[in-house]
């Protein structure tokens, strides 16, 4: 899958989550997505359930950007 | 009789099913021997079978009686996949639910949230984080609540409160710096644990520096916000502020700082910090000044009991805490009945 398409997947379970209606670029950040773990469990759901890849809400915890976790699932889906 | 007399009792006489997952612990498979060697919880043990058996024989723990769950016996983890499939609640698709079934920690909370158990216990190996984030996912949030946290019930000598020697205090160990949505669902929480515990209504004040408005600016706001969140959520539940702690637990200072109606002031039982640094800070005086006897931290929020111990805990306090974490499931199924 290409990165950009892969980003944009999970650009869209990222807004679904938390309910974000802005622009979603890799240099977003999670301080800007909003830390509450309910909204990060949902998202690793969605990655898990529609891309095969588990990435834990502990690893998201400790990433900065968006664009950490795109290539995250990137390395899990490979 | 004293509080964990009352509580073990309580257990013992309606014991309720505890899963526990990490069984190649020596402490904890002590504990497991003893909880159902004593009657107060009716044990399984989620993990390799095998390795199990082993950890119990080593440590001389009598097994008898309790449940174990083979995660090497594929045959039962599909048919228990299966199950949890059917769940309305489950998050996953079929491999992300066949992935999980073989893991302890998560094949536990599955099973409570199908039923087949009423609390799930660990957190010796496991970190805290850990526990709270399956917990999260498989189990959920409390109705109404924001925020997983934790509530621990003091006994401090000589203290002369409403409660006698006994003062539940709240978060002192997980939330960091809760919004006011966060504490208010805290006091909320801490409420519904101190009554499970103690069997007696809580009194809840919500901590600061300021009473009534005697201080101001954010600290104090975010203080009054979370008391309105709280009180329009649970109107049924004594919650109120914000109060210096003085204010809190001492009725003469109540009677001269507080100027108006409140079922808290100078009678709380319980107390919530506004922040985890007065929380630690707060736990850390009472024991080392105050020399008090700690029950728990108890983690609490979730939509089943969900416990954690320390990873340094003795047996004695891992049978402490699932007795306590068996009446709390006790209190739970009676307010959904």
């Amino acid at each position: 899958m290409e990165n950009e398409e892969l980003f944009a997947q999970v650009a869209a379970f990222a807004k679904e989550a938390y309910k974000f209606d802005g622009e979603i670029t890799p240099d977003t950040t999670f301080d800007e997505l909003g830390k509450q773990s309910m909204k990060m469990i949902a998202l690793t759901s969605m990655i898990e359930n529609e891309l095969d890849a588990e990435v834990t809400v502990s690893e998201i915890m400790n990433m900065h950007t968006f664009g950490e976790l795109v290539a995250r699932v990137a390395e899990e889906a490979e | 009789m004293d509080l964990m007399e009352s509580v073990r009792e309580r257990a013992k006489a309606n014991p309720q099913r505890v899963a526990f997952f990490e069984g190649d612990n020596p402490t904890m498979i002590k504990a497991v021997a003893e909880c159902q060697a004593t009657g107060v919880a009716v044990c399984t043990v989620v993990g390799d079978a095998a390795a199990i058996r082993a950890n119990a024989e080593a440590q001389g723990a009598d097994l008898t009686g309790v449940t174990l769950v083979d995660l090497a016996d594929a045959e039962a983890n599909e048919a228990f996949a299966q199950r949890y499939e059917a769940l309305p609640s489950n998050p996953w698709k079929s491999k992300g639910v066949r992935r999980r079934v073989v893991r302890p920690m998560e094949r536990a909370l599955m099973m409570q949230a199908l039923g087949d158990v009423d609390v799930t216990f660990g957190g010796i190996d496991c970190p805290t984080g850990d526990v709270i984030l399956g917990g999260q996912t498989i189990i959920g949030l409390a109705d109404g609540i924001d925020v997983i946290s934790s509530v621990g019930i003091f006994d401090i000598p000589g203290y002369e409160g409403s409660a006698g020697s006994l003062l539940g205090f709240g978060d002192s160990a997980v939330c960091q710096n809760p919004t006011p949505e966060q504490e208010a669902s805290i006091a909320i929480s801490a409420c519904d644990t101190w009554k499970a515990l103690t069997g007696t209504d809580a009194r809840c004040a919500l901590l600061s520096f300021s009473t009534c408005g005697s201080g101001s600016g954010d600290m104090v706001q975010k203080v009054q916000a979370a008391r309105d969140l709280a009180q329009a959520a649970r109107p049924d539940l004594a919650i109120d502020g914000e109060f210096q702690l003085d204010s809190a637990i001492n009725p003469k200072v109540a009677a001269h700082k507080v100027k108006r109606e409140s079922a808290v002031a100078g009678q709380a039982n319980i107390i919530i910090w506004p922040d985890l640094n007065c929380g630690n800070v707060g736990v850390k005086l009472v024991q080392q000044f105050g020399h008090a006897n700690a029950y728990g931290p108890m983690l609490q929020g979730f939509k089943k009991i969900v416990c954690d111990c320390s990873r340094s805990a003795p047996v004695s306090e891992v049978v402490g805490n699932v007795t306590m974490s068996c009446v709390r499931a006790q209190a739970l199924a009676a307010k959904e009945a």
